[in-house]
């Protein structure tokens, strides 16, 4: 009988969703860099002023306009005299497909273990768990790494890497969701009714465990953004000529001291990418758990 | 009574909690007086202020929340000048509490002695930590734990709830306080061991000429111990007097009504529950009238303002715009008609519509990926047959596998061994869909009984869908009906769970339990979460229901009142077995087997167990009969030999030496 | 507690063992192991002769089997590009990352504890919220990057540390503060929730309840139980930092096995990306099992047999 009873609002109610963003800074924040980065990447060829693989030996290492450069070349150029802004532009492609595709297909993976290991329990979660446990112990950037030279590197072998590294979350956290939604009474209630296993899993327990995968989602795509930019920082991600930042930050290496804009412009974008689906996450965290109990 | 001698005195407190929609006045106006070796009971339902009040006394309340008060004396300590500080020197040296979780109350990471000598040292430094150990010792033994001495090094998650809430007990005792506030303290045990708790509580307070505040919600516990009452609701103090006052005529029409909700020993499954309708107010933004002046058969347009106290003959006061003599005169019981009689044949030959053989269920455990494996055998044989029409009650505590019994029955769960007959019929050779028309479940926990994702039309409309019932229009049709029913407005039908309250959320399981028509329900628990209003409106829903739809119920509780109030024939469990079974009145009126006995608290002076004794382990079952450990009256031959059901009397009992 | 022990240690063999067959199959695949070996001008007899001495022609399992062997005597085979022995090459490298790992894990334990726990007791105050604040942005930011930043700042700018190199202690400040920068927002959070969550629970209502002070609420009853999860994920994320030291390593030019790693997966030089697999994996199932009992001293609920 505490203040729980009188200010409860243990359930989610999709229709408050306009009510709740008021006051919630960070997450607006974040909803309007990721809309815009989203915009970005969907209309690179309108919004880019040049192409972002053609070379000049005459415009090499421009500075950027702030920096004594020219509006020709707002950000400035690279080593080989590419247009920086074009490039970010249409690594914000690379970034966002990378990050999207691994989190989904990690999202995969990770919830058919997470709620298989949960709802039978017995053998399939001590399987499950001893999967997770080895997952966990192998070094995934180096495994990644390692996987990359043998099999060749390419978004499509990229995502899958990452996906491989990155579904553990989502298996532990549903795993205990789902256990947890599955001893419910409502889903006992629902096998009393004559509902099959499959129904029950579809209409009783996926969606009542949804919020924490998409919450996890979020999470994971920011560090699959971040990951896929170590690998290619690391020379073994999306290769060459691709405009990926984290690429754009391995060969801005080298100019270090010359034109420090090389890199610290490319790290900023990912900052801000990571940054924008993080608060998203947070965000999203916030209004689906109610923060605090009394 | 002498109120120079009040160990406690409080006037005019008033806690308001600071929410983003306004003042919340939990609390309001609230006067209290209690004496050395005086039990003050401060009773009322959920939101009724009960608990801010006992925090407010000790200083802890939330941060959010401002306590005030015109006059707040302790012993000899005029603390209304200090303020919200000021009782904070007292406490846990004068005052001490003790709180409803007994299982999270204690730090795990810290030993019971520890834990209870640390606040005795703290409050008098002087002392040896050897003197107060010597001290926890003999508390702990005072609060009749056998082998106090060990007990000390071992942590919160070595003992069973009852024993933690004695350490409890033993642990606010140390500094030898002069008030004692309980919060619930038994609450959330077993009616047994709640029963040996509040008998330790009275022994101690003679002992100790011990004041203590003692809040609850549960009118058993209030019979037992108080010896003053305060009836509090929306945060004020409705009526005050004595325990023969207040329980025996009560003035306020709060009171009144709240008493005839209460199942007793009249009850049976034939008549209804007293009637309180309506739901507690909104604190939020509330005006300073008579807060239950919305549900009150003799409200007039006067309870809107401020209504002060008054006090009728001996003390005993009322918060009322009328006099004790006027609400005498004006008010009447709600007779709600009488539930029609039910059909049940007393013809033993006719065919059950379920029964049960020689089910045993064991469920495995096992610790990691490679750890050892074990089995609780959560039933142990149980044989038992429940006659078309008839109510069934199932009786049992917390571990004795009435749950695990409802699920077999219900068929979702198949049992180790033995068989679930429903019409003659074994239930796993059911086809599932077929099942579902003949047995329904409602459960207990009426916040996890629904999925929250759905509003109460789909909740209730789920089973018509599954079952590919009707058009669409005849599905809306027959969901309308079946709210109507069970009480539901229609304008709840696009709401979600969380915007319901417990009661309305039990109507929807009910309504989604009916609309197949079923032949059985089988209720776990249906009430153990509401408040006690509400549940009389819950029991009085089924007993309508089982008229109208002519339906045979399995109703499994811990609580005997409800299962008296609902039942014609009666089981108790215990530790996976059935120990007792018969006819309710037989059974209520004269029981057979020791543990009924217990249950209804008639075993004789001397006879009820003082030390704490735990319940057998359910990894290891004893070879004899399991209530051996308990039992006042067992042989040699209980250890050995394990009892079956037997005739004893007209009812059945498994003991070897009934009554 | 004997059993519990034993318990994980079993549980930790079978990871090991899981994780050496992955390592295994992880040589495996890259080809013909014999042609590997004796290198593009070997000639076809001398691979022959290469395959018969490393059993290559024997059945995959038996292989596993031989192999498993080796490495259980010490014997992770020699690199492709140096023909040097493997543990010697990572024996070597090993303390330059552990002092790495440690330094870092250590300085971002300092300051993330005391803080997350001051958060904890003012929520939503100004410290509470720079802190979070902090805490997203450095989750956000990629660790080779903000090496890189420092590098420019104090290598390059102001010139006070050196930007490679593992001459002196100095050389370390750069790379653990990197690294450091990148577990904090980790164990504030931990540490901030973990405060949270106990200060609201019941057991710190009857310790007030006991008239004790709010100090002895705050360190002696709240704060052990508060740190239990940081226990847990600080073992476990030293694990990763020995594991992911590869950027930083790159970056900062340090010799430790993340760098020897990175260059011996850019020479498809799998003995030595095979056997750093196997070791960290070794190391951080070894931590796990470290974690455990160090929670199992901390919380007597996880040993004692009910």
């Amino acid at each position: 009988m505490t203040l729980s009873s009188t200010s409860s609002s243990r359930g989610k109610i999709p229709r408050l969703l306009p009510a709740r963003l008021a006051g919630r800074t960070g997450f607006c924040i974040g909803l309007v860099l990721l809309t815009g980065f989203i915009f970005i990447a969907v209309f690179a060829p309108f919004i880019a002023p040049h192409d972002p693989y053609t070379q000049s030996l005459m415009a090499r290492l421009k500075p950027p306009v702030w920096a004594g450069g020219t509006w020709e070349y707002p950000f400035g150029t690279d080593g080989y005299g590419r247009d920086y802004l074009s490039r970010l532009i249409y690594g914000t492609r690379i970034s966002l497909i990378v990050g999207l595709g691994a989190a989904a297909l990690a999202t995969v993976i990770g919830t058919t273990l997470g709620v298989v290991a949960g709802v039978m329990g017995g053998y399939a979660n001590r399987a499950v768990s001893f999967i997770i446990a080895i997952r966990l112990a192998l070094p995934s950037l180096l495994l990644a790494l390692a996987i990359l030279q043998i099999a060749g590197s390419g978004v499509f072998v990229v995502v899958v890497v990452l996906a491989v590294t990155h579904w553990d979350r989502f298996a532990v956290v549903l795993r205990t969701a789902s256990r947890q939604v599955a001893s419910q009474d409502y889903v006992i209630r629902a096998r009393a009714m004559g509902a099959s296993e499959m129904r029950i899993l579809r209409s009783e327990i996926f969606p009542n465990v949804l919020n924490h995968i998409v919450i996890i989602f979020t999470f994971e795509m920011a560090q699959c953004i971040l990951a896929a930019a170590a690998l290619s920082f690391l020379g073994l991600g999306i290769q060459a000529p691709e405009p990926s930042w984290g690429l754009m930050m391995s060969e801005g290496r080298a100019f270090l001291v010359i034109n420090p804009w090389l890199i610290t412009i490319a790290g900023l974008a990912i900052m801000l990418l990571v940054l924008a689906v993080n608060l998203v996450g947070d965000g999203l965290r916030d209004l689906i758990v109610p923060k605090g109990r009394s | 009574m002498n109120i120079s001698s009040s160990t406690l005195d409080v006037r005019d407190l008033n806690v308001t909690i600071h929410t983003p929609l306004g003042p919340l006045a939990a609390v309001r106006d609230v006067s209290l007086n209690v004496n050395a070796g005086e039990t003050l009971c401060i009773v009322g339902e959920s939101g009724s202020g009960k608990s801010m009040t006992s925090l407010a006394l000790m200083g802890l309340l939330p941060p959010a929340a401002t306590p005030k008060a015109t006059h707040l004396r302790f012993g000899d300590h005029d603390l209304t000048a200090g303020g919200r500080h000021a009782i904070e020197k007292l406490r846990g040296d004068r005052i001490a509490m003790i709180f409803q979780e007994p299982m999270t109350a204690l730090n795990p990471a810290w030993s019971i002695g520890e834990q209870m000598v640390e606040g005795l040292m703290h409050h008098k430094p002087s002392l040896s930590r050897a003197q107060a150990t010597a001290r926890a010792i003999e508390l702990l033994d005072a609060c009749g734990i056998a082998d106090p001495e060990p007990r000390l090094s071992q942590y919160p998650h070595q003992l069973s709830g009852g024993l933690r809430q004695r350490v409890m007990i033993a642990m606010a005792l140390m500094t030898e306080p002069d008030l004692l506030i309980a919060d619930e303290p038994t609450t959330a045990l077993d009616r047994t061991i709640s029963a040996q708790i509040l008998a330790l509580l009275k022994d101690l307070q003679k002992r100790l000429n011990l004041a203590i505040i003692l809040v609850t919600h549960d009118f058993d516990v209030v019979r037992d111990v108080a010896d003053r009452i305060c009836v509090v609701y929306a945060g004020q103090v409705v009526e005050s007097g004595t325990r023969a006052q207040v329980l025996g005529q009560p003035a306020h029409p709060y009171t009144r009504a709240l008493l005839s909700c209460v199942p007793n020993s009249d009850a049976d499954a034939n008549t209804r529950l007293g009637f309180l309708p309506g739901v507690v107010p909104s604190l939020i933004n509330s005006d300073d009238g008579c807060q239950f002046r919305a549900r009150c058969s003799l409200a007039h347009d006067g309870c809107a303002q401020p209504v002060p106290v008054s006090t009728e003959a001996d003390r005993q006061t009322i918060r009322c715009t009328l006099s004790m003599e006027d609400i005498n005169n004006r008010y009447r019981d709600p007779v709600p008609p009488a539930a029609v009689k039910a059909e049940v044949s007393d013809d033993t030959q006719a065919m059950p519509a379920l029964e049960v053989k020689g089910v045993v269920q064991t469920y495995e455990v096992r610790k990691g990926l490679f750890g050892t494996k074990g089995q609780v055998h959560a039933l142990r044989g149980i044989d038992l047959g429940v006659r078309k029409g008839e109510v069934l009650g199932l009786v049992g505590e917390s571990g004795s596998g009435k749950s695990t019994l409802a699920r077999a029955l219900l068929g979702v769960e198949a049992p180790a061994s033995g068989e679930v007959l429903i019409n003659g019929t074994p239930i796993s050779k059911v086809d599932r869909k077929r099942r579902a028309r003949l047995v329904q479940p409602v459960f207990q926990d009426p916040y996890s009984s629904l999925n929250p994702r759905r509003t109460v039309e789909e909740t209730i409309r789920l089973s018509l869908d599954i079952h590919e019932i009707g058009t669409p229009d005849e599905r809306r049709v027959d969901v309308k009906r079946m709210m109507d029913l069970c009480g539901l407005p229609a304008r709840t039908a696009a709401n979600f769970p969380a915007q319901m309250s417990g009661g309305q959320r039990q109507r929807v399981a009910i309504a989604s339990a009916l609309i197949l028509r079923p032949e059985i329900l089988i209720c776990d628990e249906p009430t153990s979460a509401l408040d006690v209003s509400v549940q009389a409106q819950i029991l009085n829903l089924l007993k309508d229901l089982r008229a109208e739809f002519q339906l045979t119920f399995v109703m499994i509780s811990h609580d005997l009142n409800v299962i008296r109030a609902m039942s014609d024939r009666v089981a108790v469990m215990y530790f996976g077995r059935i120990v007792e079974a018969g006819r309710g009145k037989d059974l209520f009126h004269a029981p057979k087997h020791p543990y009924t006995e217990l249950l209804l608290g008639k075993l004789g002076q001397g006879e009820e167990p003082r030390k704490a004794v735990d319940f057998p382990n359910p990894l290891k079952p004893p070879q004899g009969c399991s209530f051996a450990g308990r039992c006042p009256r067992a042989q040699a031959k209980c250890a050995i030999d394990d009892p079956r059901l037997t005739k004893a009397g007209p009812q059945s009992a498994a003991c070897h030496f009934p009554t | 507690m004997g059993a519990y022990f034993v318990r994980k240690l079993i549980e930790a063999a079978a990871v090991c063992v899981a994780v050496s067959i992955i390592a295994f199959l992880l040589v495996q695949s890259t080809g013909d192991l014999a042609v590997a070996m004796g290198g593009l001008d070997a000639s076809a007899e001398d691979t022959a002769r290469l395959r018969e001495v490393y059993g290559l022609d024997q059945s995959f399992v038996q292989q596993y089997l031989s192999w498993a062997g080796r490495v259980l005597h010490g014997d992770l085979g020699q690199s492709y590009f140096s023909q040097e022995d493997v543990l010697t090459l990572i024996l070597e490298r090993l303390p330059v990352t552990a002092t790495l790992s440690v330094a870092s894990l250590l300085l971002g334990l300092l300051i993330s504890i005391p803080a997350g726990v001051y958060c904890a007791m003012k929520p939503d105050g100004w410290f509470d919220r720079s802190c979070l604040g902090l805490s997203v942005l450095g989750q956000a930011m990629p660790s080779y990057w903000v090496g890189l930043l420092l590098i420019l700042l104090f290598g390059v700018t102001f010139r006070i540390l050196p930007i490679s190199g593992t001459q002196s202690a100095a050389s370390y400040v750069m790379p653990s503060l990197t690294l450091a920068w990148f577990v904090f927002p980790v164990f504030l959070r931990l540490s901030r929730a973990g405060m949270i969550d106990v200060l609201s629970s019941d057991y710190i209502r009857t310790a007030r309840a006991k008239g004790l002070s709010e100090r002895t609420v705050l360190f002696k009853h709240a704060l052990r139980n508060a740190i239990l999860p940081v226990v847990s994920v600080a073992t476990v994320q030293f694990g990763f930092l020995l594991g992911g030291s590869i950027v930083v390593e790159s970056v900062f030019s340090l010799n430790g096995i993340g760098l020897l790693a990175w260059s011996a997966i850019q020479r498809s030089d799998y003995p030595v990306v095979q056997a750093v697999v196997l070791i960290v994996a070794i190391i951080f199932v070894l931590l796990n099992v470290v974690s455990d009992l160090l929670n199992a001293a901390l919380d007597p609920r996880l040993t004692s047999e009910q």
